[in-house]
């Protein structure tokens, strides 16, 4: 008796996931764009760098009636210039960021209706770092956060009866960050042997909260949805993150990016 | 319409923030000259050590700013300014000109002949390995580092060691080397010792306050598991000798069989940072403070073991008066061994 018991509830859970494996879709992202960026690093400079880079993008996104869950590695890479670059000619300035976000929302609490909002936690690490070649000694600014924070995702159903367009809008707000920042006076340790570049970046760091980052990233995307279930995406996201520590530094990012989802 | 007004919320907090974003200071002369005294009050790293009282630099120049001055009149201003610190490491920077302090040269003698040393000890067929330009004289091995600014690998050291591993002596010749990657020190310094000897130490600048350093970065020569040098080892200096070969200085002092003959070299010990200013210029200074093991601030210069100068009759008949001082040396020791 005991036995059939136990069987039952192994069939039933396994009924269960397949239930939720049928009704799931997964999607591989891969997406190509540009960000309008903007700097400012009072380590460095008191001017605002500003430039135009090319995005890469790609991601994994996954809808089921209980989550909806993404994974994103954006990637953009550019150089930037001030309104006084023209009189430095000479090695461009650059800016590289590299990011990964993890997020999952809450789905199936509420009753599905054309429009929902979704609730979730979401992870993140991002490296922001700008390199100002005439500036030596100093010249590598960055910021490398690795967040913690909450989110929400509106968006219209999935799929309706007569259109094949969707919308959603996602906005982050991190709560709790755990933050590399250039030092000081943004000098690398040149005089010691045994201080490579990582070592350098990676002996500084601390915890931050609201007080001293503030961060938030807002993300609109319209989808086009393919019989198939394969989706054409169009997203604007803008990420602002201001680091209140010793040296104020501010960045900001527009940035378009055109995504085939491939639904498997 | 939850959508709608949702997304009309996020464009008006992504357009509030923008608004938000820290407005650039105005490019006048007076921001400029505030900025750039500011910048230097709340980082440079030896005014403690030089006793300069930097709020009175300010009172000083302040009068002489104001907003209509050309550019020129203003670098020329700020240049005062900056001289004020008497630091090697001080310089301005414009599109059309850059300043600099070079007393700590300027005021001495040279001790150093390029033709000289061209002409009369490295000759024509010298070898150039990794920037250092080397031959044997006397049986001696003379190398000489005019820069440390390009990279000096293990692979360059191996070459020069091997070449002269069986010379009497080496001499180091870094006169006129105006510095550049520190971590060139430490792949000679590495095979010259055969036990791990602490060398100096350094703070960064962190805070604003005169005494806000960082935590103390303990910095020793290791042996290295490559080629050693076993016998005298001989530096040679001058004041035009600055930053990392200054540094190159303060460690070659404290190694075991090495002797420093020359000039007092020219200091530097404070490592720069840079910091750019509202018009677009940029400004360097010591934003980092260094003390040799034995307590000294290296930005003072290292006197060398032996004093020696290029005497005016020596320079007329083309001697180097210090390499062949550095060579009595050498064989005064291998007489006495």
């Amino acid at each position: 008796m005991h036995k059939m018991k136990q069987s039952l509830v192994i069939f039933l859970l396994f009924a269960m996931s397949l239930k939720g494996i049928a009704q799931t879709h997964n999607y591989f992202v891969f997406g190509v764009g540009f960000s309008l960026a903007k700097d400012l690093d009072r380590g460095q400079s008191p001017l605002i760098y500003k430039g135009l880079c090319p995005v890469i993008k790609l991601g994994y996104e996954s809808y089921s009636p209980q989550w909806i869950k993404m994974l994103f590695i954006d990637l953009q890479y550019g150089k930037l210039k001030n309104r006084f670059s023209p009189d430095f000619p000479g090695e461009k300035p650059h800016l590289i960021v590299g990011r990964i976000n993890y997020s999952v929302y809450k789905g199936g609490w509420v009753k599905p209706k054309k429009m929902n909002f979704f609730p979730g936690l979401f992870l993140d690490i991002t490296s922001n770092m700008r390199v100002l070649p005439k500036l030596g000694n100093s010249a590598l600014g960055y910021e490398i956060l690795s967040d913690i924070g909450l989110t929400c995702l509106t968006q219209n159903k999935m799929k309706q009866e007569n259109s094949h367009l969707s919308f959603s809008h996602s906005l982050q707000i991190p709560i709790a960050s755990y933050l590399f920042r250039s030092n000081y006076v943004s000098m690398m340790n040149y005089i010691d042997p045994k201080a490579t570049y990582a070592r350098t970046i990676l002996s500084d760091g601390e915890f931050v909260s609201l007080n001293r980052l503030f961060r938030i990233t807002s993300q609109v995307s319209s989808s086009y949805i393919s019989a198939s279930n394969n989706r054409l995406n169009l997203t604007w996201k803008w990420d602002y993150f201001s680091c209140n520590t010793s040296n104020r530094s501010e960045s900001m990012q527009n940035m378009f990016v055109f995504s085939p989802m491939y639904n498997f | 319409m939850k959508y709608l007004a949702s997304l009309v919320l996020t464009l008006f907090v992504t357009g509030s923030i923008h608004g938000i974003f820290t407005r650039e200071p105005a490019p006048t002369p007076t921001s400029t000259f505030n900025y750039m005294w500011s910048a230097i009050n709340e980082k440079y790293a030896l005014f403690g050590y030089k006793c300069l009282n930097w709020d009175s630099v300010k009172t000083k120049y302040q009068s002489m700013i104001n907003d209509d001055m050309s550019d020129d009149r203003l670098f020329v201003v700020l240049s005062m300014m900056l001289d004020e610190l008497k630091d090697g490491h001080a310089n301005l920077q414009s599109s059309f000109n850059r300043s600099r302090s070079w007393d700590w040269f300027l005021d001495f003698p040279q001790n150093y002949n390029r033709t000289i040393q061209q002409r009369n000890y490295l000759g024509r067929d010298y070898m150039i390995t990794g920037g250092i330009e080397h031959r044997m004289i006397d049986s001696v091995g003379y190398l000489y580092i005019p820069s440390f600014e390009k990279p000096i690998t293990d692979k360059d050291v191996d070459y020069i060691l091997n070449r002269y591993k069986n010379s009497s002596g080496l001499i180091i010749d870094i006169r006129n080397n105006g510095g550049g990657n520190a971590k060139n020190i430490f792949r000679l310094a590495s095979r010259i010792v055969d036990e791990k000897i602490y060398v100096y130490s350094s703070w960064f600048k962190n805070g604003p306050g005169a005494d806000d350093f960082g935590k103390e970065i303990k910095v020793s020569v290791e042996p290295s598991s490559r080629i050693h040098y076993k016998g005298t080892v001989i530096v040679l200096t001058n004041r035009a000798c600055y930053s990392a070969a200054n540094r190159f200085a303060a460690v070659f002092s404290l190694l075991p069989d090495v002797i420093i003959i020359g000039d007092k070299t020219g200091g530097g010990g404070g490592t720069p940072c840079f910091v750019e200013l509202p018009n677009g210029w940029y400004v360097r200074f010591s934003a980092m403070k260094t003390l040799r093991a034995d307590g000294y601030n290296i930005d003072e210069g290292i006197n060398p073991d032996i004093p020696a100068e290029i005497t005016p009759e020596d320079e007329a008949k083309g001697i180097d008066t210090i390499i062949e001082r550095a060579l009595l040396e050498i064989r005064n020791r291998r007489k006495q061994r």
